[in-house]
């Protein structure tokens, strides 16, 4: 296991600590490092785009579960902790699963009520906590057995050290493994990520998990270590420490709420010497630093240094087959029917009785007027919309109709979005790195513990990484944040993306939209490669040259119901779609 | 027992008058801006302070220092949008959230500062002398805050629905991009939200501070009660707020009579937790697109 | 001759460049007070108190001649921030002796610590029993000048009969101090015939109390006991006023007194009201120290500081007098020393005569105040000489 010689050098560093300054540093240290393990947690989640405003109840329940195991039962804090983390990972999978499909901002409130109910429990329930007279005489730390009691500030210091560095390890780790992209990918944009076969649920709910075990394990050392709890420890002012630390540190960073946690620690203590002014000082403080540094301390700080570009890795030297066979039925010859497809939203029919199949190796375009159905068709066959009646099938006659987008994904069918169709904030290359998530097969256990297995899926992913952006002639644009991509490079990362997860049907929503000749040209041949190479594509288009030039049949949507179906020829001579198109008003300047 | 049942209603209802114009106030400046204003609490604490200022100890006519300390604090919340809101519009929506949180925390502190940290009460012109209605006994003030509360809410809705502003304001809320390119100055409305949203909270606390007393804590709980508002009524909803603050204030009276004091800060929330299980975006299934 | 003035010529040379103690720095003691957060007035009240009476220590010149030194810190209303202010005061400040913290949960938070370096800890508010309690770690350093409500409710005991409570309904703050006083209370009533028919708790930030008291009237109560701190208090007997809700009530504690609720609730809702006090600031001649009682009050009034609270500024009058007391007997200032000064003390205070037993608990006199006419009158005092004395007895 290679440890980075800068995360070697701190650990050195903090070890001497306690050697070199009085008690009341290292106490601040001890509670600077009790804060971090939950600011850790809740940094996971945000970057999973859930902010979590009840952080302190899981706090507050890991202190009293593992307090009141050892005041009442004599068990040992070294196993209290570990009930204490288990109990709060449960509790927070629980309330994961009521709340975690709400959309972000209800996610917030929600979680500020639920810590409420908690402190009012846990204030209440006297039986149990004690209520507001609080618990005195919880035992001190030991690590198993009475003998190995912690007395000194100095041992609970190199306990709380321990407990950290494995902290900030596990974050590390995750934050830069397959399922940290994950959660950057649902965080920077929710349907992209569930289309590439990310499941924002469950990758939020195992951030959740796991930040709640952190503040589970936080709290129950910090109620071993101060040997009193009361039920302030669920008040919401603990939270926003919390919050102060992680966004104040960094979000999103490894450093961050570390840097965090001992920032926002220590400052309020130096803060001491302005006596009455203290808060209000440090209020301020807080509100320039927000203002100035918006993005947290770690990244102002990362701003002040000239970035280095990431390298990317050279794709090797043969070609990357796009289809990844799985075993799966994503073969047959029809691998994708829509039977009998009816959408309605109330009054309004977006779809009527629609029925086609996509045959295997055929590119397909499904075209018409404005508002005839085809993004609904879309929706539709991709999971972000259940129809009214009908089914959709995938290959060997799997039935699509009721799996969520990354099921969808999971049975082989990709689909690249018309608008936002990437990941913005991260580079080219890291987009396409993350749209590959399906491919990787590592389970949480193998990411943390970074098994070989793990290593080598890691470099087979960035080497197809690579090799997409070259056949999609990004190459050279690798590094460069998705965001100040042009709008053409926007697209052909798309579908570079799309084409990560290895589709046996690859959706494409007007891939060719806002596009000029030339690059036009270039997506036509793009395609055209992509279906030689044993894809099938199912097309929406406008630009009737491109689906001409390109399509092998073509289904005529108009007023959500299939009035053509046939070979280019056929359609362009139609009555009904001539009709469709003359009657609408327009055709497509171009055709 | 019909008797207390009318009483603890009614109690419930002019409180929860007072829970609405907070919850207004917050759900449109998180609907329309998208900011989490924990600060909200403490434009509630500013207008119950500035007055008792003005009235208590300036001697201002108490009418008139009530809509002054309203307008005061509605300049407040507008320099604060133009200075600290605006520069961050276009980060996520964790950090606006934080900025307001250091100022609920400066805000705080400066009032502890500035009027010490000793209660005060506020001597209002009302009779202290019960009126009886029937079974239900009632004191001019909290009539008074009722009626104000109510007048305050009807506005409020005029001015959404009525006027240029207001209209702006909802088009905004609905479509930020459109309404930027139909021509609405979106820095405007974004002024005027936040503006709009913490003279209701300060008009909260005129009313309320005058029914119970004034302390620089006192924008604490207000600011709970305003999100469990919000949360029931649909985040942006503005009749969404009008009904959950009513609806909190009811059922907390109502718990505190039935089920048990120590708890009944907690029906507010079981309750609101309930109806996010069934009823995910509020009480009107509006549904809102929110990220 | 002359060798003897060269020796008392070197003798005074010496003397001259010897440090004295005069010369030597400050005495340095802490406290710990909620001066933020929803506590923050009472916080206030008692630092003013305790900056009263070391402003009058330093004035008659110090303790053995060295300036008294307070140092403040603010505990937010927390006891995790108790504990960080503890810990800069025992280890960086390295104070012998901390008077705090106001609220029992953030007492209670740093006795471990104080335990841990022997630093002896001046109780002047918190009224948990589990302060005194010899099981609880850290007890042992405890010497607490204020009454726990047991205690209270002892004093109290032989005045009860004047308030003619039977039936009685019980408001309390949901803390430690309004659970452990309804328990007391009730005990109390119980022994005279009377009981606590309804235990109503209220959250501390709560405002409202009609749907309690309605619980209360439509149960036909006669007595009502509150536990609250003063606006709370204020706003809870205009509420009865408002529902026409009679009773005689009794407000416990020692915060809430005859002029601070008639200035907050009025005259017409306080009338009749009865009060628990360990203090009367105008009859110094029941405190255990009438001049200082009178010097107190005085400088309370000179310093502009607000008048509701002189009764619990008191707390940090006698705190710090009690400190400088203790100090100025131990012949080096260590925190153990220090400590076994504080308990071996005997003091008249504001309080009443402060000591303490073998558990570090002190008795303070008991005073049954009333509003009578719209003004504060006396009904009954219960001194603590005479709990001392009852105490011996046992």
């Amino acid at each position: 296991m290679r440890l980075p010689a800068r995360a070697l050098a701190t650990l050195a560093v903090l070890a001497l600590v306690p050697f070199v300054l009085d008690d009341y540093y290292v106490h601040l240290l001890i509670m600077s490092g009790i804060f971090f393990l939950p600011s850790a947690g809740m940094n996971l989640l945000l970057a999973g785009g859930q902010l979590t405003l009840g952080h302190t109840a899981f706090f507050g329940i890991g202190a009293y579960t593992s307090g009141l195991l050892a005041l009442q039962w004599g068990l040992s804090p070294l196993y209290g902790m570990g009930v204490a983390a288990a109990l709060a990972a449960l509790v927070g999978y629980l309330l994961g699963t009521i709340t975690l499909r709400l959309r972000g901002s209800y996610f917030v409130l929600v979680t500020i009520g639920f810590a409420e109910v908690i402190r009012l429990v846990a204030t209440n329930w006297i039986e149990l906590t004690q209520g507001p007279l609080g618990l005195p005489g919880v035992p001190p730390f030991d690590l198993g057995r009475a003998t190995f009691t912690l007395t000194s500030k100095r041992q609970y210091y190199f306990v709380m050290l321990i407990l950290c560095a494995l902290t900030y390890a596990l974050c590390a780790r995750l934050l830069r493994s397959r399922f940290g992209r994950a959660l950057t990918a649902v965080r920077q944009n929710e349907n992209l990520a569930e289309s590439v076969g990310v499941s924002a649920y469950r990758t939020t709910l195992v951030a959740m998990v796991v930040a709640c075990a952190l503040a589970g394990v936080g709290g129950s050392f910090y109620g071993h270590y101060t040997q009193f709890l009361s039920p302030e420890l669920f008040a919401f002012y603990n939270t926003v420490t919390m919050v102060v630390m992680v966004v104040g540190g960094g979000q999103s960073t490894v450093a961050g709420p570390a840097l965090g946690a001992i920032v926002f620690t220590f400052l309020p203590e130096f803060l001491r010497v302005a006596a009455f002014y203290r808060m209000l000082i440090y209020g301020v403080i807080l509100l320039l630093a927000i203002m100035f540094m918006p993005r947290g301390i770690v990244d102002a700080l990362y701003r002040l240094r000239r970035r280095v570009p990431m390298a990317v890795t050279e794709p090797p030297a043969g070609g990357e087959p796009l289809v990844v066979a799985d075993g799966r039925a994503v073969g047959g010859d029809t691998p994708l029917v829509v039977e009998h497809v009816t959408v309605q939203f109330g009054g309004l029919t977006a779809l009527a009785d629609v029925t086609f199949s996509l045959a295997r190796r055929e590119i397909l375009a499904l075209i018409g007027p404005n508002g005839a159905g085809k993004t609904t068709a879309f929706h539709v066959i991709t999971g972000f919309l259940r129809p009214t009646t009908g089914r959709v099938l995938g290959g060997a006659r799997i039935d699509l109709t009721s799996l969520p987008p990354h099921e969808v994904c999971r049975q082989g069918l990709v689909r690249m979005f018309q608008k936002a169709s990437v990941f913005p904030e991260c580079s080219a290359i890291d987009n396409v790195t993350i749209a590959g998530h399906r491919l990787g097969r590592a389970g949480f256990w193998a990411l943390v513990f970074k098994t070989r297995a793990t290593r080598r899926e890691e470099a087979a992913l960035a080497a197809r990484a690579a090799s997409l952006l070259q056949f999609t002639g990004l190459a050279g644009r690798g590094h460069e944040v998705a965001s100040n991509l042009s709008y053409g490079e926007q697209r052909l990362l798309g579908l570079a993306i799309a084409l990560a997860p290895g589709p046996a049907v690859l959706l494409l929503d007007e891939p060719a939209a806002g596009l000029n000749p030339a690059e036009t040209q270039r997506v036509m041949t793009l395609i055209r490669e992509i279906r030689a190479q044993g894809v099938s594509v199912l097309l929406v288009e406008h630009d009737m040259k491109l689906v001409m030039g390109i399509s092998d049949r073509i289904v005529v949507l108009n007023h959500g119901q299939k009035i053509a179906e046939g070979r280019p020829a056929e359609i362009q001579r139609d009555p009904d779609v001539i009709r469709a198109y003359l009657g609408a008003g327009q055709a497509d300047a171009r055709a | 027992m019909i008797a207390e049942l009318i009483q603890h209603l009614v109690n419930g209802l002019v409180i929860g008058g007072g829970y609405a114009l907070m919850g207004i106030g917050l759900t449109l400046i998180f609907g329309i801006m998208r900011v989490v204003n924990f600060a909200h609490g403490e434009f509630y604490m500013l207008g119950a302070f500035l007055l008792f200022t003005l009235f208590g100890t300036l001697g201002i006519d108490f009418f008139l220092a009530g809509a002054v300390a309203i307008m005061a604090v509605g300049v407040a919340g507008a320099v604060v949008e133009r200075v600290v809101l605006r520069p961050l519009r276009d980060q996520p929506i964790e950090i606006p959230m934080l900025a307001m949180v250091a100022l609920s925390v400066i805000l705080q502190n400066a009032a502890i500062l500035v009027w010490d940290p000793s209660p005060k009460t506020i001597r209002h012109p009302f009779s202290p002398i019960p009126i009886v209605l029937g079974p239900i006994h009632i004191v001019a003030i909290r009539i008074f805050a009722g009626v104000a509360a109510v007048a305050l809410i009807i506005g409020s809705h005029l001015f959404i629905r009525k006027t240029r502003l207001g209209k702006a304001m909802r088009a905004t809320f609905q479509d930020g991009e459109m309404a930027r390119l139909v021509g609405v100055d979106v820095d405007r409305v974004y002024t005027a939200t936040f503006s709009f949203g913490a003279a209701l909270a300060g008009a909260s606390g005129v009313l309320l501070g005058s029914v119970f007393w004034v302390y620089p804590a006192m924008g604490d709980q207000a600011a709970m009660k305003s999100f469990a508002v919000v949360i029931m009524g649909g985040l942006g909803d503005f009749l969404g707020a009008i009904v959950g603050g009513l609806l909190l204030g009811v059922a907390e009276s109502l718990g505190a009579a039935y089920v048990s004091s120590g708890y009944k800060d907690a029906i507010g929330f079981i309750v609101i937790i309930l109806l996010l299980l069934f009823r995910p975006a509020g009480l009107f299934g509006r549904r809102d697109r929110l990220r | 001759m002359k060798r003897l003035l060269a020796l008392m010529t070197v003798c005074l040379a010496i003397g001259g460049v010897w440090p004295t103690e005069a010369q030597q720095e400050p005495l340095r003691v802490g406290m710990i007070q909620p001066l933020s957060g929803p506590i923050a007035a009472a916080g206030s009240y008692i630092v003013n108190g305790a900056k009263i009476a070391l402003d009058r220590v330093n004035a008659k010149g110090g303790v053995k001649g060295r300036k008294l030194e307070l140092i403040i810190e603010d505990n937010k209303s927390d006891p995790a921030e108790t504990r960080n202010a503890a810990e800069k005061l025992i280890v960086r400040d390295k104070v012998p002796v901390i008077i705090g913290a106001w609220g029992s949960s953030m007492t209670l938070a740093m006795m471990p610590l104080a335990a841990q370096h022997n630093v002896g800890l001046v109780v002047e508010t918190s009224s948990s029993v589990k302060i005194t309690d010899p099981k609880t770690p850290g007890s042992k350093v405890v010497s607490r000048i204020s009454p726990t409500s047991e205690l209270e409710a002892l004093g109290v005991e032989p005045l009860l009969p004047q308030l003619g409570m039977k039936k009685v309904g019980y408001i309390a703050v949901n803390t430690d101090w309004g659970r452990g006083a309804v328990v007391a209370f009730g005990d109390v009533l119980k022994k005279q015939g009377g009981n606590v028919e309804l235990v109503e708790y209220v959250g501390q930030a709560d405002t409202d109390f009609y749907s309690q008291l309605t619980k209360f009237k439509a149960a036909n109560v006669d007595g009502v006991i509150i536990t609250d701190d003063a606006p709370k208090t204020a706003k809870m007997l205009q509420q009865m006023k408002e529902l026409g809700f009679t009773a005689k009530v009794l407000v416990t504690g020692g915060s809430a007194w005859p002029d601070s609720i008639v200035q907050l609730a009025g005259a017409p809702a306080s009338e009749g009201v009865m009060f628990i006090n360990f203090y009367n600031p105008y009859d110094f001649a029941l405190a255990g120290d009438p001049e200082g009682s009178r010097a107190y009050v005085e400088e309370w009034k000179k310093r502009g500081l607000p008048w509701i609270g002189v009764v619990e500024g008191m707390r940090g009058f006698d705190a710090v007098n009690l400190v400088a007391q203790a100090l100025g007997t131990v012949n080096e200032v260590t925190p153990a020393k220090v400590h076994d000064a504080l308990r071996a003390a005997e003091m008249k205070g504001l309080y009443g005569l402060i000591k303490f037993d073998k558990n570090g608990q002190s008795y303070s006199n008991i005073i049954l105040t009333q509003v009578k006419g719209g003004k504060y009158a006396v009904v009954g005092v219960t001194p603590s000489t005479k709990l001392w004395n009852a105490a011996a007895a046992k």
